[in-house]
């Protein structure tokens, strides 16, 4: 056994451009620094990526990693990692995938992969166990994600096998193609489907045989007992089981934290038409699970009738829901749905994709993009056989959806004419369908989260809709009311930080947000904590856990600052702040997140200047070795477009 | 007497069966009590559903009283004449 539990202990080497995999032993000073997952991808691209490698050049590396809970009997542990420099946002990129696919690479024996270069035609990597080898996929090339899996399951008669695939839009490099996690999960976001094809890496199938290893089997096991235990008990627990993240899409709108039109509005009419309720009575099937998950908030959906009757697919989501509905002002669940598996087949982003949609929609609107700019395609709001023929058009890279396939910032600059002040990013990164102008913390959150907007790194599920009895017990009595307050600005950036901290090493021992840390809001420090020196046999303390999630989380702003990010990138879209929400519990509010900003770099230890870490704060980390670095180039001079 | 519109949501329509009622309340009836009604009165039906198990209701259950959200510590507000009142299951999570 390796010496920490856990663990398998070595790693693959796969250098695409020779044709080379090796495996190689895990350095047990990465893994007592940085856990795995999340936190070994952050220190590889540290070392090895610099900001003259373009995200789509052999150069790029990209990492597929575990950490030392996935796998395990640990509720919500089949969580894992793909990380790379991102094509859509030229920094710091990552994307995780729950599923079955993580937990299927550790019982083959491996933590984490680490791909390099580019192979002169498509290859997939086969794992069985120890065999590792690249195999052909000329014949899978064009394929869509589904077509692709089912090959490569018949090619080997296992369907066992568990892949991870890319589709057309990853092969014809769209900035946000997605990763499609077996059928069922997708690591959708930064454009890490762009980077596999870079690389003429078509897909990984893996296939293993072994336990995890566990320091302290006994103690483990009757952890998860307890853990899974108290996550039946959850209060949270009923309505998340029953709808998935579909089932706050009703109260986000009665917030106005749902973004509508492309954030003109926060609530959407027509919400009962799209909403958990509605999905359910239209098209659900039964309930699936992710790998030693009794949350199971993911669910297998079909049309049943009509024009996309046998429309079938599983992890039909908030996002998405918002993104290919409210957001482009489409109240048909059918062909939401169908858009849904469409971009799942093809490998795109859904998230993306639909605010580059809605971003083309509203210049149509303003009249600042016209026909002749569309070939011929009107962009009207909820017009979905445009919408269509605009996901195909994005994919193939073809006529207008080339532009698309850009991401918003990209294309409003190449479009002009004002066109950049409809263009609702962070960084680069398209916005999620959160709103700080309804919930002060998931504002803040989207301009610090380290791979551009994104509401997944501090998460803040606390204020969403009030959570007292989770922050009288994380944070203390006397946090309340406003810590729960979604309106309320005190208190934020403590919330923020905290959850970029704890997500950090969350990503980086494979478990889940959704689960059991964030949405259910039932584990936090101590308690990873405990996972951890069970599973491991490394001593392990509140207090140490939460320094590698802060290092983790401050190497990742050393990384982005590395290319150049300031606290000039630090902001909005004008929107937030000049446009008065007009609806639900939102309505009249805008956003100013300059204060909280302020307040989250004095949390943080970074200059209110730079927005860089201190050189105090990095010695604190272990990480003064990272000044020389960020001394060259200057903020001033790099640029990460 | 005051009569209030209740709209349930989520779960809370499904076991209730009840997409809304409206209720005519004492004079002075506040949101705290309200709540505790509801959860006697559908105490049957909301067997498994969040507004039971003697739990505070604040921690159960997300509040809205004329589209705006209301916290613990508003629950002494004093229904009004005409007040709808949006009850959805707790969840977050996006």
């Amino acid at each position: 056994m390796y010496r920490y539990g856990g663990y398998a202990g070595k790693w693959l080497s796969v250098d695409l451009t020779r044709g080379l995999v090796e495996p190689r032993p895990l350095d047990p000073h990465l893994v007592e620094d940085y856990l795995g997952g999340n936190g070994i991808g952050t220190r590889l691209l540290w070392e090895r990526v610099g900001p003259e490698v373009d995200p789509l050049s052999p150069d790029n590396l990209l990492v597929v990693a575990t950490g030392p809970l996935c796998g395990t009997p640990l509720p919500t542990s089949g969580r894992m990692e793909f990380i790379a420099k991102s094509p859509l946002t030229g920094i710091y990129g990552d994307s995780n995938a729950g599923g079955y696919f993580g937990p299927e690479v550790k019982f083959a024996g491996w933590d984490y992969i680490l791909f390099t270069g580019r192979a002169p035609q498509p290859v997939y990597l086969l794992i069985q166990d120890d065999r590792v080898s690249l195999q052909d996929a000329r014949n899978l090339w064009g394929k869509t994600t589904s077509q692709t899996e089912e090959a490569i399951l018949a090619a080997w008669g296992d369907d066992k096998i568990k892949t991870a695939t890319i589709g057309p839009a990853g092969e014809n490099l769209v900035r946000f193609a997605g990763i499609q996690v077996t059928s069922q999960r997708s690591a959708a976001r930064c454009g890490l489907g762009a980077v596999m094809g870079s690389k003429n890496l078509k897909a990984i199938a893996v296939r293993g045989h072994a336990r995890v290893p566990l320091a302290d089997a006994g103690g483990f096991r009757q952890l998860a007992r307890e853990f899974h235990r108290r996550l039946r008990e959850n209060p949270v627990y009923p309505a998340v089981h029953a709808h998935g993240t579909p089932g706050i899409a009703a109260l986000m709108n009665a917030l106005g934290r749902f973004p509508t039109k492309n954030f003109q509005m926060g609530s959407f009419d027509e919400i009962d038409q799209i909403d958990a309720d509605a999905l359910t009575a239209r098209a659900f099937v039964r309930h699936m699970g992710c790998y030693a998950c009794p949350v199971a908030c993911d669910k297998f959906y079909r049309v049943p009738e009509g024009a996309y009757a046998g429309t079938g697919l599983h992890s039909v989501e908030y996002e998405t829901l918002n993104a290919l509905g409210a957001n482009i002002l489409n109240s048909d669940l059918d062909s939401l749905l169908f858009a849904n598996q469409l971009c799942d087949d093809l490998g795109l982003d859904t998230i993306s994709t639909g605010r580059v949609i809605s971003f083309a929609m509203e210049l149509w609107e303003r009249g600042l993009l016209t026909a002749d700019d569309t070939g011929g395609l009107a962009l009207e709001w909820g017009e979905m056989e445009s919408v269509l023929q605009l996901v195909r058009a994005i994919a193939s890279r073809q006529g207008f959806g080339d532009l698309l396939a850009e991401g918003v910032r990209r294309a409003s600059k190449a479009i002009g004419r004002g066109s950049e002040a409809y263009a609702m990013h962070v960084k680069g990164m398209e916005i999620p369908a959160q709103d700080g102008r309804a919930q002060r913390s998931m504002g803040l959150a989207h301009v610090t989260s380290s791979r551009g907007a994104d509401h997944l790194k501090a998460f803040p599920t606390i204020d969403e809709t009030g959570y007292p009895d989770e922050a009288r017990r994380r944070y203390g009595e006397e946090y309340l009311p406003e810590l729960a307050q979604p309106l309320a600005t005190k208190y934020k950036p403590m919330l923020v930080k905290d959850g970029e901290d704890l997500g950090a090493v969350v990503d980086s021992v494979g478990i889940c947000k959704s689960g059991g840390t964030f949405v259910l809001a039932e584990f936090y420090w101590q308690d990873l904590a405990t996972a951890l020196e069970l599973a491991t046999g490394m001593e392990m303390s509140s207090e140490r856990l939460k320094q590698m999630g802060e290092r983790i989380y401050n190497l990742q702003r050393c990384y982005n600052a590395w290319h150049g990010i300031t606290r000039a990138d630090d902001v909005l879209p004008r929107r937030f702040l000049e446009e008065p929400s007009p609806s639900g519990n939102a309505r009249g509010q805008v956003f100013d997140v300059e204060p909280l900003l302020l307040e989250y770099y004095a949390l943080r230890g970074w200059d209110p200047t730079t927005g860089w870490p201190t050189p105090g704060k990095l010695h604190e980390l272990g990480l003064g070795e990272v000044l020389e670095r960020l001394g060259v180039p200057s903020p001033a001079e790099s640029d990460p477009l | 007497v005051t009569s209030v519109v209740i709209h349930y949501h989520g779960l809370l329509r499904r076991v209730t069966g009840l997409a809304q009622e409206t209720l005519e309340l004492a004079p002075g009836t506040t949101l705290r009590h309200l709540l505790q009604m509801l959860a006697d009165e559908h105490e049957d039906r909301l067997r498994e559903a969040p507004l039971t198990e003697g739990k505070s209701a604040w921690t159960q259950v997300v509040v809205f009283r004329n589209e705006a959200l209301v916290g613990a510590e508003e629950g002494d507000t004093i229904l009004a004449e005409g007040d709808e009142v949006g009850l959805f299951p707790r969840v977050s999570g996006g």
